[in-house]
Parts: C-alpha cells; structure tokens; sequence
C-alpha cells in the first residue's frame, strides 16, 4: 500500500513525471532551435551546457529572474495568474500518453476526449492571455490564435478519428495495440503505413497549426504584431509562457507518435520488466525526434502565412479533405 | 529545390565563425583600416594628419621634457606629437594618406574592445 | 459603422519589422486596414548643416555616412558634384572604378534588400541562406576598399584604391562562386508557394500612382516607369558599358523581387565588363584650394535616384548641401497603397521599397481623409508643436 503510494508519488514528481517532462521539453525546445538553425547554416544554441544543451533552461531561468511589468492596462487578476497555472492542463495531457509502457501514467476509457479538451483549452489560454493584456498587439494575436483554433479544430480531430476507428477504442492503449504485430511478416501495422499516412500528413499540419511555428506562426508573428498574445508578457510569466510553448511541443508530437506511428512500440528481443520499459522509452524517442525533425524542416521552408490565407485554406482544402477521408474510411470499415 | 537545399545544409558545416574564441575563416585583407600605429621615432610632428582628419580626434599633445631630451637628429625640430582618440575615430585612412614620413600606419588588427578609455588613445 | 469598430495603432517608432525608427499610424477594422499615415523624421540628424562647416574632403566622409547601405552612392555623389564645381577631368581609371564599387554595392544592397523581405514575411531560413551569399560581396567590397561598410573609396577628383592584379584575381574568384549562388536564390525566391501567395498581388502601385508620387528606382522600374539614370543620362564609365534595364508592369511586390534579381545579373554583366576593360592610368585629379559655384549631381543608388546639391562660396566648406535621398520619394507611394492591405501586409509594402530611414529626414504629413500630403514648413511646424505639447500638457 504503502509502497503503491510512494511509487505513484515517484512517478508523477520525478520518473516520469513532472521532472522528466519538463526537461524533455528543454530538450524538444533545443533540438528544435538547433535543427532549425543549422538548416540555415546557423551554429544554434551552443554555449549553455554541453553544444548548448541547457539552453532551454538557461532561458527558462533568465527570464524568470527578470522584472515582471504589468500593464496599467491589463486585467490585473487573470494577467498575474494565469500564465502560472497555464504550462498544468498540458503536463496532464502528457501523464495520458504512453511513454515507457503500453499503458499512460493515467488511462482511462476516453483519453481521447482528455486530450482533445485539452488540446483545446490550451488555445482557450493562450486567447485569454492576450486579452487581458489589455494591448492592442496582443488583442490581434489572441484573435488570430482563436482564428487558427476554428480552422484547425476539425482537421485535427478528424485526423484522429483514424486511429481511433482503426482500434475501436477511444483509449491510448488499445490504439496502440492495434498497431501491434507486422503486415507481409516485415511491415509494422502502424498506422502511418498505408492509408492512414494521409491522416498523418493532416495531423502534422495541423500539430504545426497548434503549435505556432511557422508557417503558421501568424499568432506571434514578430515583424508584424510584435509577439501577438505573449507581447505584454516579461519575467516570470513569460517564463511560464515559454515553459507552456515547450511542452505543448512535447504533447502534441506524443499524440502524433503514440496515435500514428505505434507509440513506444518495437522488436522487444524477449526483454521485460525495467529493461522493456527502456527499450519502449527508446523507441518512444526516437519516433518523436523523428516527427520533431520533420517538422523542423517543413516549418523552415515556408513563409508565414497570413490568417485569411490559413482560414481560407483550411476551411476550402483540408476540412472537406478530412471529412471525405474520414466518410471513405468509414465506409471501408476502419480498414 | 529548397528542400533538397535544406536537408544538404543539415550535413554541412554551419558557416558561423565563432569570433573572438576563432577566427579561423575570416577575412583580414591588406587594406582593412583599423588600429592605428604612429611610430613617434619618425614623426616630425609637421601635424599634417591632425589638420586632415574628418573626424578632429588628432590632437597634437606637447612632448614632455623626457621625450624633448630623447629626440634623436632626424626629429630634432619636433615639439609636438600626435595622439589618436580611437573612440571617435571614423577609420578613414586620411591620416595615413596625407602623412610625409609614412610614420602613421592604419594595421588590420580590428580587436579594439576595451574596458578602459586609455587603451584606445593611440600614440601615447 | 459606429467608431468602436475601429482600431487605432502604431507600428514603431519600434517595432521588430522596421530596422529603423519611424512610425506608421494605421487604423485598421478588423484586420483591415482604413486609414495609414507615415511619421517621419525620428533619425534627422543635422548632416546638412554640419556639411556646412566642414572643408569638402571632409565632408565627403561625412556624405558617406548619410546611409549605411548605399553609403558609396552618396559618397561618390557628393565627389561628382564637388567635382562638377571644381570643373576637374576624373581619369578614366577612376571612372571604372567607380563604377565598381557602385556594382558591388547594388549586390549587396539588393541582397540584403531580399533577406529583409523574406524576414518580414516570416521566412527566416531564405534571409540567412541570402545574407551567406551575401558575405561573398562584403568580403570582396572589404579586400578591394579597405571596409565593409563605409568604403571611403572616393576623393574629389578620383579614388583613393587601386584594382591590383590580385584582387582583382580575387574579385573574378567571388564571382564566379556567387553566380551559381545568385541561381539558386532567384529558384527558391520566385517559386516557393507561400512567398508567391504572400507578395503576389500585394501593394500594387500602378503606374498613375508611381508617376503622382514620384517614386524612383526599382520602385519605379517595377511599375513601368523606364527609367535609369545609368542608362538615361550616363555618368561615371556606365556609358562605354553594355547592360538592360529591366522594367516590369506590375507594380507588386513580387515583380519587385523579379526585377532586383534580374538587376543582381545585371550587376554582375558590368561587374565583369570592368574588370575585363579596366582602362590603365592614373585613378586620382588633384583638387585643391577654394571653389565657386554650385552643381547638381543624380547617381541611380540601389534604391533609386540620388540627388546631391552643393553650392560654394569661394570657400573650401560648402555653402548649403543639400540631399535627397530615394527613400524620401518611395515612401509616400507605400503609405498610399496600404489602405485596403490587411495588417500582415504593412511590413511586406514597407519593405519593398527598401526603405532607410536614415537617409529621409525631414518630416512629411499625409492626411488620408483629404488625399492631401504636404510637407510642413518651419513656421506650421512650430505651431503643431506648440499644440502638441499643450494637449500633452493637458
Ligand atoms: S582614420 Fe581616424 S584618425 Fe585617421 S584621419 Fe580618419 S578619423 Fe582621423
Ligand atoms: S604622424 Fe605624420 S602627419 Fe602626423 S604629425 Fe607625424 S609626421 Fe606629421
């Protein structure tokens, strides 16, 4: 019992929890920025720790060390408090994703729902952080934010319901054990590989929607509203702000592995207990580096859109896109 | 294509210099007008330099009586000797141009940073 | 539509997407904008009236510092019309030179021109891949002047740096290394989708525009004005030398970016023309003593016309100088076709005029309501001030 109880608390606070999540979106922040950078022939973050490592919380820490400004203008409740408690509905989306085993830390029948809603609320935030900033700059970015969270709802959901109808189940585990075994005796079942890649293709659109980053960066865009939503944000709860960005990074990538590309599965050589957990943890990473990268790169070969473009875009193109997908998918009967 | 551009540049050194700790690439050439050197032995103090520069950070500072004992023949008319303001300075080259005895060189050494406001006055 | 529907703001004096300070005033309705007005003036710095108590060697590095990008444009201009006063015979050599110098600068400029835009429209990778081409450039302006920035290549009556066997081996080397370079920048510029769907169309300035606002330049080219004073009233060596003016019709900022590539293979054509006809002689005419008179002098900078005016009064230091920088006339055109733009558009007009603000100084009000622009005299300068200060006051 006792025991039971420590174990949880071990593996919420520290292993893998709060802890490990938060440095492995340090990490994802990194890797990304050097990615980034060297597609441009940048060296990237390099001096914080070994080939710039800390970076992510050597920012972290700077900006939380410096003086925080509240505008005279701002909701002066919601503008204090909220960026703190805006990084939590994500660290809880992240217990629900299995990372070391075939089960999340939570699990339940609807994780799906969870993650959705919290996909969402995220957005929710970040609106409510440029509105009561009480500037015009960030009143633009947080209606853009709203704009892209409209165009790119469906989509993303639609993308989802793939795996979702693959495995009949609204729960993680069950997803990804429907992506167990091999096709022709070499092919993993993922659902990346076969008709579900067009699914994947929206779904990383759409991640890169969620996310911000170019090209669909256009909440923030610096050269024409200065940082949108995060504008009138300085010290700790930017801080917070920057800690928030990382790990959303960190959860939807997780959802795409864990949904599309088997989560921690692979060759498991007959190892179990401590050692399998390692090794499923292994492929977890390697998969989400993968999709980091690729994300990398499509994100640094476009230019930022502007929002009637993405609107226009998603509403015309992707949306009856998903939809017929989903109808086609449907009808095969979850292929 | 850019993306075949991009995933080769992902393999390829990065073209950063990581200057002041490297500066293995750089490009230093000949003519480059940076730190000045005044070689005082061969300065006839005819302030030529002082009266050419555009930007008046020459001052011709009086020598003083050790320097006044120690003038060898060459330089025996000399009372005065030129002092260069770096932090003013616009790096034009002027004063090495108009110089008679070639004795007011512009190098190429462009590391100048300085804490101390001394260092940058060239000539004392 | 009742008056809550409209937001007022200001981008600038800072703001990330302007290099430089001055401010654009925008009401928008939505994202949509109704109203915009151009602040100018934030950087005057007073060169004209300090020219005034300088002799004209000095002045000419004082010209060089007007603008820190076409930096040898006003240099040279400067020279040519003290050289006009003077009525002194530049040598050939010089001319070449001259003519050089100004090439290399387009390149760079229109380079930067281009990193700029690519920044402004959130592609950040093309902007560094330009401005690492765009080292090649500054390495050979660096070994061949002595800097990167402020070449301090020109005297009155010549230059001060001779082409040597060497670098000019060097020059050749850079060339050809930038050529394929320049490729591989013009494919990705004019065929990325998102840098079409993001300039094509955007801030037209049609030709009535360009011809009532004045505009010059590649400003000018791209809305069908033929014109380019290299071409039209040849100064330097541009007139033993064989290029094409390219002009467009459509007035976007994608033709912008068309036609400054196109000039950037331009540029190189006369680049390797001087180098290969480069006349031998000497590169400098002595000036000296006291000037009389006043001369005009109109060099075509990477941004457009430049125009230099000094007047002496049996005096080494000038009179009255008095610039006009290509900005000044470009801006106005920018400000104009905004209206009806949505707010992601206003750093991608802006910008395609490559804009310097340094250069402009003076201050100009446009009021849109009206379609009148005007430019303040001193006498309704101090007035609006003095009304300023009282509502601040107040
Ligand atoms: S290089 Fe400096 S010291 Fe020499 S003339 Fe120019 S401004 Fe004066
Ligand atoms: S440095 Fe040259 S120009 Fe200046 S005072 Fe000495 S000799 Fe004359």
């Amino acid at each position: 019992m006792i025991s039971d109880i420590a174990l949880f608390l071990f593996q919420s606070i520290v292993f893998p929890g709060v802890f490990f999540i938060v440095t492995l979106a340090f990490g994802s922040n990194w890797m990304y920025r050097k990615i980034y950078a060297r597609l441009q022939r940048r060296v990237g973050p390099d001096s914080a720790g070994k080939y710039g490592f800390m970076q992510g919380f050597a920012d972290f820490l700077k900006t939380a060390s410096k003086e925080e400004i509240v505008p005279r203008s701002a909701n002066q409740v919601i503008f204090r408090v909220l960026p703190i408690i805006a990084p939590v509905p994500i660290i809880v989306g992240i217990f629900f994703i299995p990372m070391m085993g075939l089960r999340g830390m939570i699990s339940s029948p609807g994780d799906i729902y969870a993650i959705v809603f919290i996909l969402t609320i995220v957005t929710a935030i970040e609106i409510v952080l440029g509105w009561s900033s009480g500037s015009k700059y960030s009143l633009i970015g947080a209606s853009r934010s709203g704009m892209q969270l409209v165009s790119f709802g469906i989509p993303l959901i639609f993308s989802m319901l793939y795996p979702i109808i693959r495995a009949g189940s609204f729960n993680l585990m069950d997803i990804v054990l429907a992506q167990d075994g091999t096709n022709f005796g070499f092919l993993p079942r993922w659902n990346v590989l076969g008709l579900g890649v067009i699914a994947f293709v929206l779904f990383l659109i759409s991640a890169l929607a969620e996310l911000e980053k170019p090209p669909f960066d256009t909440p923030e865009a610096e050269t024409e509203i200065a940082g949108g939503w995060t504008l009138e944000y300085s010290g700790r709860s930017y801080a917070y702000i920057l800690l928030m960005e990382d790990l959303k990074m960190v959860f939807v990538i997780s959802i795409g592995v864990v949904l599309f590309l088997g989560g921690p599965l692979g060759p498991t050589f007959g190892i179990s207990g401590w050692g399998l957990a390692l090794l499923y943890f292994v492929y977890f990473s390697l998969k989400y580096f993968m999709v980091l990268i690729i994300l990398t790169i499509i994100s640094s070969g476009l230019a930022r859109l502007k929002i009637r473009q993405i609107v226009f875009g998603s509403w015309s193109f992707l949306t009856p896109i998903s939809i017929v997908f989903i109808i086609l998918v449907m009808v095969l009967g979850g292929v | 294509m850019l993306i075949i551009e991009l995933i080769k540049n992902l393999f390829r050194r990065p073209e950063t210099v990581k200057y002041p700790y490297e500066t293995e690439g750089l490009n230093f050439p000949e003519r480059l007008r940076a730190l000045h050197i005044i070689d005082q032995e061969s300065c006839i103090g005819c302030r030529k330099c002082a009266r050419a520069c555009p930007a008046y950070v020459i001052e011709m500072v009086p020598l003083t009586e050790d320097e006044l004992e120690a003038r060898t023949e060459k330089i025996k008319k000399k009372k005065v000797k030129p002092v260069i303001d770096l932090t003013a300075c616009i790096f034009c080259g002027v004063c090495e141009d108009v110089c008679p005895t070639d004795c007011l060189n512009l190098t190429n050494h462009i590391v100048l940073p300085s804490g101390d406001k001394e260092e940058l006055e060239v000539g004392d | 539509m009742s008056k809550r529907d409209y937001t007022e703001f200001n981008l600038g004096p800072q703001h990330p997407a302007l290099k430089e300070p001055e401010t654009f005033r925008v009401v928008v309705e939505g994202e949509r904008i109704v109203k915009a007005e151009a602040i100018l003036g934030h950087t005057h710095r007073g060169i004209e009236k300090v020219a005034e108590q300088r002799d004209y060697n000095k002045a000419l590095y004082l010209a060089e510092r007007i603008c820190g990008i076409c930096s040898f444009a006003h240099n040279a201009n400067f020279a040519r019309a003290v050289e006009f006063v003077a009525d002194v015979e530049v040598p050939e050599r010089a001319q070449y030179l001259r003519v050089l110098v100004a090439e290399l600068e387009r390149l760079h400029s229109h380079m930067l021109w281009l990193g700029v835009l690519a920044h402004e429209i959130g592609f950040d990778t093309f902007y560094f891949l330009v401005w690492n081409d765009r080292e090649l450039v500054m390495d050979a302006l660096e070994t061949l002047t002595g800097n990167r920035v402020n070449y301090g290549m020109n005297d009155i009556g010549g230059v001060r740096a001779d082409l040597t066997p060497d670098i000019k081996g060097l020059l050749m080397r850079k060339l050809d290394e930038l050529g394929p370079r320049l490729e591989k920048i013009k494919e990705i510029a004019l065929k990325n989708k998102t840098v079409i769907s993001r300039t094509k169309g955007v801030g037209v300035i049609s030709n009535e525009l360009a011809r009532k606002t004045c505009v010059t330049g590649p400003t000018a080219r791209s809305s069908g004005i033929n014109w380019d004073l290299r071409r039209d009233q040849p100064y330097f060596a541009y007139g033993d030398l064989d290029f094409d003016v390219k002009v467009s019709t459509d007035g976007d900022v994608y033709s912008k970016i068309t036609l400054r590539i196109e000039e950037l293979f331009e540029s190189m054509r006369i680049i390797q023309q001087v180098l290969e006809h480069l006349p031998e002689g000497r590169i400098k005419t002595d000036v000296r003593g006291k000037l009389d008179g006043s001369a005009v002098s109109r060099i075509e900078a990477p941004r457009g016309e430049n125009f230099h005016y000094v007047d002496f009064r049996n005096s080494k230091e000038p009179y009255r100088m008095k610039v006009r920088a290509p900005t000044y006339a470009n801006v106005v055109s920018s400000v104009e076709v905004l209206v009806g733009h949505y707010i992601s558009d206003i750093p991608v007009i802006v910008a395609a005029n490559d804009p310097c603000f340094s250069c402009t100084d003076r201050t100009l009000v446009i009021d849109r309501d009206t379609e009148r622009y005007q430019i303040l005299t001193a006498k309704e300068l101090r007035k609006l001030s003095i009304e300023t200060t009282k509502e601040e006051i107040m």
